[in-house]
């Protein structure tokens, strides 16, 4: 497998507080880009914008939320600006994250081959998704935050999270139906 | 075995479906999805693109200085050329002024000189005009300036050591 160059090693000169942040909450944020249809050097550019406002404001923490929420509610405002930045270039396909799934053994698994090509619809799916829609659905599925964490994030009262993450549910459906998964 | 089609239901007049099944592939999906590898450490462009916010920051706050004292310099210097010319056009009046109550061959009094100027040549009506209006032009001006010059004395953030750039 490919070695990450410099892997998750901070800069020595970042406080080690911030440093443990990062490295928890890195993969998490690059989550949140990969499931938004960033790709490559955009997920980097987007997830370092990320911390780069967190290590800014980190002093002026107030705790009144759980950290993670506040780190999210960052994210949440900067991946849409990306995406909105994204729109005005052509979409980037998956291909280059599918390069990197070990492909040995699926041949010898028709299973694992299946599953793995029902992986990558729900992944597109989920990157056409409306932006909120999307970036609910892989903070709530994936990452396991509550509706009441999602509507901190998002600024919405719980009502319009529900709503959103049905309507996201709707389309996923139909998309998944349409080719060929079914209940 | 469930049943896992979707049910249509009715509520309060509005049908919704249940879509529910599509949460076990979507979890299993979001699971599996392998992690992105960044091309550079995340924490090192994070430490780049903040190093780089703040010289731009910087670089701003030294331009607004800049603005700042080169709208102030205009400004009184505007203030001042308006002066010259307040100051000019009182001359001439005056002089204008005098030479019409010194033509005036019949009485000193106050009527008859304003009718000499009123009937004097066109320059006359125009310094006149000027010498009514000028000094309404140029107080507002510089009262404008004065403003802006106490804003920037005054306000929260003047006299900051920490914040030079606000002094002005």
């Amino acid at each position: 497998m490919e070695q990450i160059p410099n892997g998750t090693t901070p800069p020595p000169e970042m406080p080690p507080d911030f440093a443990s942040l990062l490295r928890q909450y890195e993969r998490r944020v690059t989550g949140l880009c990969q499931a938004m249809g960033l790709a490559g050097a955009d997920i980097d550019e987007a997830a370092a914008d990320v911390f780069s406002q967190v290590y800014e404001s980190f002093g002026s923490f107030d705790h009144r939320s759980a950290i993670g929420t506040w780190i999210y509610t960052i994210a949440f405002r900067t991946i849409l600006r990306y995406r909105q930045k994204l729109r005005r270039r052509p979409t980037q396909s998956l291909d280059r994250e599918l390069k990197v799934l070990p492909a040995d053994s699926a041949l010898a698994h028709p299973q694992e081959l299946e599953r793995r090509e029902q992986n990558e619809i729900i992944w597109h799916a989920v990157a056409r998704l409306p932006p909120e829609q999307a970036l609910a659905v892989q903070m709530h599925y994936r990452d396991g935050l509550s509706m009441n964490d999602l509507a901190i994030i998002m600024g919405r009262p719980i009502g319009t999270v529900k709503t959103i993450l049905l309507r996201a549910r709707h389309r996923l459906s139909e998309m998944l139906i349409a080719k060929g998964i079914e209940p | 075995m469930k049943d896992q089609t979707p049910i249509r239901k009715k509520d309060s007049g509005l049908i919704s479906m249940d879509y529910n099944w599509v949460e076990k592939p979507l979890r299993q999906a979001l699971a599996d999805r392998p992690a992105h590898q960044p091309a550079v450490s995340i924490a090192t462009l994070a430490m780049a693109q903040w190093r780089n916010r703040h010289l731009r920051m910087q670089a701003n706050a030294l331009k607004l200085v800049r603005l700042r004292i080169l709208l102030g310099g205009v400004t009184f210097l505007a203030a001042g050329m308006i002066a010259a010319i307040v100051w000019r056009a009182v001359a001439s009046i005056e002089s204008v002024l005098q030479s019409a109550s010194v033509s005036t061959t019949s009485g000193t009094t106050a009527s008859t000189t304003l009718t000499a100027v009123q009937q004097g040549s066109g320059t006359t009506s125009t310094l006149t005009l000027l010498a009514a209006w000028t000094p309404t032009v140029a107080a507002l001006l510089m009262l404008a300036g004065l403003l802006l010059v106490l804003h920037r004395l005054f306000s929260p953030d003047s006299f900051n050591p920490a914040r030079p750039a606000a002094w002005f």
